[in-house]
C-alpha cells in the first residue's frame, strides 16, 4: 500500500492565508497521493479549513505553491477548481433542502430534454431520476425515493446525497470537510462506508475530521496542522492515536 | 391539542356569525299581500359620513313605502376597482332597484350598463356618468355649492387676499363641479387672487403637503377651500402646524361630526353642508316611483340643496338637518 | 451500511403514491374554496350567486391580482418579497395610458371621446406599460443583488417611488381621459368563447407559469436559490443574474397586470393599488408557498387570489354590512390557513 514512490496528485508547499490580522496558515504543506484517503488533523484554528478552501477555490492563497499532477494550478473560484476534477462536500452539505435527490445530485449541472425544447430550459426530470437511482445503487445508498425532498431524509442520508454528487462528478480528487460532524454513529459508519466504497471508484479524498478514530478507521495517511503550519505526515499504520492528539496540542513535537 | 380544537369552531362561528349579523335575507322572499321592494345602495365609500347618512335618508324614504334598502359598497378605498365587485354583487342579487354613487364618470359606465341590460334600474346618486342611461341623477348642486363656498370664504377673509383650493382627483364630477362654481364666483372679486385648485388624490397626507407647500410659497394666502372631508383634514393639519391656524380661512365641503366639533372650536370658518339625508330619500322615492309604473315625468336630474354652516347658525334647527349623523 | 432496499420498484410505487397525497393534501385550499362556493350556493337565491355572469364577474375583477400572484409567488419562493408590485402596476399604467391617449388623437379630439388612431396608440400604450414593468422590476433585482440588501427594503423603497412618479406624470391621479373606448370594448369586456378576455390572458399567463415552475431550469433554478442561495452559488448557478430575472418577471407581469387595468376600469388611479401588494402577497401565502422560499406553485396562488374576492361577492348578495364582511374576509382567511395546517400536520405524523 506504499504510494508515496509515485509522484503525488495534489500538492501544496508553503502556503500561506491571512485574514486581515489574523494568520490561518504560516506555513501549509500537503501532499496527496492517488487514489488514497488522507485526513487532515489539527485543533480549532490549525488552519484545517482554509487550507481546504484554498485547494477547492474559495480562497486565495497569499504565498506558497499548488501543484496538480506535478504542474502548478490554482483555482480562483469553485467552479475553476471542478473543472479541474476537484469535488467537495462542505460542512454545511449545501444542499437545496426543498428539492429532492435526484435535483441536487445534477444541481447546476441539469440535463435537458433534445431540441427544440432545451432552448427553452425544459429538463430532462425522467433521466434525471433514473440517474440518480442508478448512482444511489452504484454507491449503496439506500434512499426509499429520490423524489422526496431532501429535508425529509435524515442526516445520513443528506450527507450520503451529498458525497454521491460530488463522486458523480468528481474526476480526480473529492474533499470533504467535517463529513460525519452532524451525524449519529449508525448513520456516520454508512458515510465511512462510503468513503471506502469512492476510495474504490478510483477517486482521491482529502478528508478534514475531528475525529480521530474515524481517521483511523478509514484514512491511509494523516496530515498534522497547528496553529498554521503543517507538523507531520504519516501514514496511519504508523502511528497511534494517541501520538496524533499528542502533535495537535504540541504535548509530543515530531520527527520532521 | 385541545385547546387548539376550539379554535376551529370559534373561527367558524365568528364567520357564520358575521355573515348572518349582517342581515341576510331569508332565500325565498315570498311575501304576503303588499310586495316589498328590496334596492341595492352602492356607496362611493362605505365608511364615509356622507354615504352613511345618505343611508340613514335612503332607509327611512324605504320604510314609508316598503322598500328594503341594502347598503354596501368598499369600505377601504373610493375607487372603480374597489367599488365594482360590490356593483356585481348587488347585480347578481337581482333588486328591484340600484342606487349607485360611481366612483369614475367612465368606468363605472360599462358596469351599470350590464345592470340595466339585466333588467334592474339605476338611479346614480352624488356623483355622475358620462353616459345617459341611469334613470336619473339625484346630487348636490355642486355648482351652486362651490358659489356659496367662495362667497363665504371671501367673507371670512376680510374681502381681498389670496385664496387656493383643495380638490380630489380630476375626474369626479362632484368635486369638479364645485372648483368651477367656485372659481367662477371668485371672478365676482377683483380683490381676491386665485392661486388655482390641487389635486390631492383623496390622501390626507398629500393634501397636508400641498397645504405646506401653498403656505410657504405664498405668504398673502389668507383662504383655502377643501372640497371635502379628506382634503380637509389635510388642509387643517397643515395650516394648525404652520401655526396659522385662524389667521389662514377655511371653507370645507361637506359638515360631518368631526368637521362641526372643528366649527365650534375655530379651527374651520366655514362649512358647505350638502343634504346626503336628502339625496338619499329622494333616491329612493323616485326610483320607487319608476319600479312602481310611475315612470312619467321623471327628470333626468335632480340637484338637492346645500347649506353654509358657520358658527353663528350650527345650532339653528334649519341647519341641524343638513348635518351628517353616520 | 446500507444494502440495496428490498422489493425497490414497490417501494418506489409507494413513495410516489404518498407524493401525490402531500399535494393533494395541500391543495386542501382548493377544497375550501369549492366549499366557500358551495356555501354560497345553499345560502343565496337561487341564479343569484351561482349564475354564469356573476361567475364571469368574480373573474374579471380577479384576474389582475392572478397576474400579480403569478410574479409574487417566483419571487416569494426565491426567498424574496416585493412590495412594490402595485405601484409597479400604477407607474406602467400611468405611462401606458398616457401613451395610448397622446398617440390616439389631439388633445381635443380625445377630450371629446374620439380616438381616430386607437389602433396603434393602444397597441404602442401596451408595449409601454410592459417595458415599464420589466423596467421596474430589473430595478429591484439589480438593487437587491447589487446593493446587497433585503427585499423587504428596496422594494418598500421602489414601491414609494413609483407611485411617486405616476403620481408625478399622471399630474395627481386620473388620466386626463379615459382611454380609447375600442380597447376597452374589445378587450376589458370582450369575451370569447363565455369568457372575458382578461381571464383568458390570466388563464394562459398562470399555465405557462406553471409549467416554467415546474418543468424548466428557470423555475428549478429558483426553488434552488430560495432553498439555499449560497449552496446554488456553490453548484454554479448564476445566482445573482437569476435573481433579477425573477424581480423582472415579477415587474413585467404587474405591467401586464396594468394593461388590463386600462381595458377593465379605463383609466387608472393611485388609491385602487396601494395594496395590491398585501392582496397579491395573501393570495400567494394562501396558496401554500413559504415565505421562507424554496417551495410553491403559481396554481395555489390563484385559488388564494380567489378566496377573498368570492367571499366578497358572496357577502354582498347576502346583504351583509359591509363592516362585518371585513371581519367575515379576516376570519375566513385565518380559517383556512389554520385548516391547510391541520392537515398538513396530520399528514407529517
Amino acid at each position: 500500500m506504499t504510494r508515496t514512490a509515485e509522484a503525488p496528485l495534489l500538492e501544496a508547499r508553503g502556503i500561506q492565508k491571512q485574514f486581515g490580522r489574523v494568520v490561518a496558515l504560516r506555513e501549509g504543506n500537503f501532499s496527496l497521493a492517488h487514489n488514497e484517503v488522507h485526513a487532515i488533523v489539527g485543533d480549532n484554528g490549525a488552519g484545517k479549513s482554509t487550507l481546504i478552501k484554498i485547494i477547492s477555490g474559495v480562497f486565495h492563497a497569499d504565498g506558497g505553491e499548488l501543484r496538480l499532477e506535478g504542474s502548478p494550478f490554482t483555482a480562483s473560484n469553485p467552479r475553476e477548481a471542478r473543472q479541474l476534477g476537484i469535488e467537495t462536500v462542505y460542512q454545511d452539505l449545501a444542499l437545496a433542502e426543498d428539492l429532492d435527490a435526484a435535483a441536487n445530485l445534477f444541481l447546476g449541472r441539469e440535463e435537458y430534454l433534445p431540441p427544440p425544447l432545451s432552448w427553452f430550459g425544459f429538463l430532462d426530470r425522467k433521466s434525471m431520476r433514473t440517474r440518480a437511482q442508478d448512482e444511489m445503487r452504484r454507491l449503496k445508498i439506500g434512499i426509499q425515493s429520490v423524489d422526496e425532498p431532501v429535508v425529509n431524509l435524515s442526516g445520513g442520508q443528506r450527507q450520503a446525497i451529498a458525497v454521491a454528487r460530488a463522486i458523480a462528478w468528481g474526476r480526480r480528487i473529492v474533499i470533504m470537510d467535517e463529513p460525519t460532524a452532524a451525524l449519529g454513529v449508525r448513520e456516520s459508519a454508512m458515510v465511512l462506508e462510503l468513503i471506502r466504497e469512492v476510495r474504490n471508484h478510483g477517486l482521491a479524498i482529502i478528508m478534514v475530521s475531528h475525529n480521530l478514530p474515524e481517521v483511523f478507521a478509514v484514512a491511509d495517511r494523516i496530515t498534522v496542522l497547528r496553529l498554521g503550519r503543517t507538523i507531520t505526515t504519516l501514514a496511519t499504520k504508523d502511528t497511534s492515536l494517541e501520538a496524533i492528539v499528542g502533535m495537535m496540542t504540541g504535548a509530543v513535537v515530531a520527527a520532521a | 391539542m385541545s385547546r387548539r380544537i376550539f379554535a376551529v369552531p370559534l373561527l367558524l362561528a365568528i364567520v357564520v356569525a358575521a355573515t348572518a349579523a349582517g342581515g341576510g335575507a331569508a332565500p325565498a322572499s315570498k311575501q304576503q299581500a303588499k310586495k316589498t321592494y328590496t334596492f341595492y345602495l352602492v356607496a362611493g365609500i362605505a365608511s364615509d359620513a356622507f354615504y352613511l347618512t345618505m343611508k340613514k335618508g335612503a332607509e327611512a324614504a324605504g320604510k314609508k313605502l316598503g322598500v328594503k334598502v341594502v347598503f354596501t359598497g368598499s369600505t377601504s378605498a373610493f375607487s372603480p376597482n374597489t367599488q365594482i365587485p360590490f356593483l356585481n354583487g348587488a347585480i347578481a342579487r337581482k333588486p328591484d332597484a340600484i342606487l349607485i354613487a360611481p366612483t369614475d364618470k367612465s368606468a363605472l359606465i360599462a358596469p351599470i350598463q350590464r345592470a340595466i341590460s339585466a333588467g334592474i334600474p339605476v338611479v346614480t346618486v352624488d356623483t355622475f356618468i358620462t353616459r345617459p342611461i341611469a334613470v336619473t341623477n339625484v346630487s348636490t348642486d355642486n355648482l351652486a355649492g362651490g358659489r356659496a363656498a367662495a362667497d363665504a370664504l371671501v367673507k371670512a377673509i376680510g374681502g381681498s387676499g389670496d385664496v387656493a383650493a383643495i380638490s380630489v382627483n380630476p375626474g369626479i364630477s362632484t368635486t369638479d363641479q364645485r372648483a368651477q362654481g367656485f372659481a367662477a364666483q371668485l371672478k365676482k372679486y377683483p380683490k381676491v387672487k386665485y392661486l388655482g385648485v390641487q389635486y390631492c388624490n383623496d390622501d390626507q397626507t398629500k393634501a397636508s403637503n400641498q397645504t405646506s407647500a401653498l403656505l410657504n410659497g405664498h405668504p398673502n394666502l389668507k383662504g383655502i377651500f377643501a372640497m371635502n372631508v379628506v382634503s380637509g383634514n389635510g388642509v387643517t393639519a397643515a395650516v394648525t402646524a404652520a401655526g396659522k391656524a385662524g389667521k389662514v380661512k377655511l371653507v370645507e365641503f361637506d359638515a360631518g361630526p368631526p368637521q362641526v366639533q372643528a366649527l365650534r372650536k375655530g379651527t374651520i370658518d366655514a362649512l358647505v353642508a350638502q343634504y346626503p339625508y336628502g339625496i338619499g330619500q329622494l333616491g329612493v322615492q323616485l326610483a320607487f316611483k319608476y319600479v312602481t309604473g310611475k315612470r312619467a315625468g321623471i327628470k333626468k336630474h335632480y340637484g338637492t340643496g346645500s347649506a353654509v354652516v358657520t358658527r353663528a347658525n350650527v345650532n339653528s334647527p334649519a341647519i341641524k338637518k343638513y348635518l351628517y349623523t353616520p | 451500511m446500507a444494502q440495496a432496499p428490498p422489493g425497490e420498484p414497490a417501494l418506489a410505487e409507494r413513495a410516489r403514491l404518498e407524493r401525490a397525497a402531500y399535494v393533494l393534501s395541500r391543495s386542501w385550499l382548493f377544497v375550501f374554496l369549492l366549499g366557500l362556493i358551495a356555501f354560497f350556493w345553499l345560502t343565496t337565491p337561487s341564479g343569484t350567486f351561482l349564475s354564469r355572469p356573476n361567475l364571469t364577474q368574480i373573474g374579471l375583477s380577479t384576474s389582475e391580482v392572478v397576474l400579480l400572484a403569478i410574479g409574487e409567488t417566483f419571487v416569494i419562493i426565491t426567498a424574496g418579497i416585493d412590495l412594490s408590485i402595485g405601484g409597479i402596476l400604477f407607474f406602467s399604467a400611468v405611462c401606458g395610458g398616457k401613451t395610448m391617449l397622446s398617440l390616439s388623437g389631439t388633445n381635443e379630439q380625445v377630450t371629446n371621446g374620439q380616438y381616430p388612431h386607437a389602433t396603434e396608440a393602444v397597441l404602442a400604450g401596451i408595449v409601454v406599460c410592459l417595458f415599464a414593468g420589466a423596467f421596474w422590476g430589473f430595478v429591484n433585482g439589480t438593487l437587491i443583488t447589487l446593493l446587497r440588501l433585503p427585499p423587504f427594503i428596496v422594494t418598500l423603497g421602489t414601491y414609494g417611488m413609483t407611485f411617486g412618479f405616476g403620481d408625478l406624470i399622471s399630474g395627481g391621479s386620473y388620466l386626463g381621459s379615459p382611454v380609447p373606448t375600442s380597447f376597452t370594448a374589445n378587450f376589458g369586456n370582450g369575451k370569447f368563447l363565455g369568457l372575458y378576455l382578461p381571464i383568458w390572458l390570466a388563464l394562459v399567463v398562470l399555465l405557462a407559469a406553471h409549467v416554467i415552475l415546474r418543468y424548466t431550469r428557470f423555475g428549478r433554478y429558483t426553488a434552488a436559490i430560495g432553498s439555499n442561495a449560497e449552496g446554488s452559488r456553490r453548484a454554479g448557478i448564476p445566482v445573482n443574474r437569476h435573481i433579477v430575472k425573477v424581480y423582472t418577471l415579477a415587474g413585467f407581469l404587474a405591467g401586464m397586470a396594468a394593461v388590463l387595468d386600462l381595458a377593465i376600469y379605463t383609466n387608472t388611479t393611485s388609491v385602487s393599488h396601494l395594496t395590491d401588494n398585501l392582496n397579491a402577497i395573501s393570495a400567494v401565502v394562501l396558496g401554500g408557498t413559504s415565505l421562507f422560499g424554496g417551495v410553491g406553485t403559481v396554481l395555489l396562488s390563484a385559488v388564494g387570489a380567489f378566496i377573498p374576492t368570492v367571499l366578497q361577492n358572496g357577502l354582498v348578495i347576502k346583504q351583509v354590512q359591509p363592516f362585518w364582511q371585513e371581519v367575515a374576509v379576516g376570519a375566513t382567511i385565518i380559517l383556512a390557513v389554520y385548516l391547510d395546517q391541520l392537515r398538513r400536520r396530520r399528514g407529517d405524523s
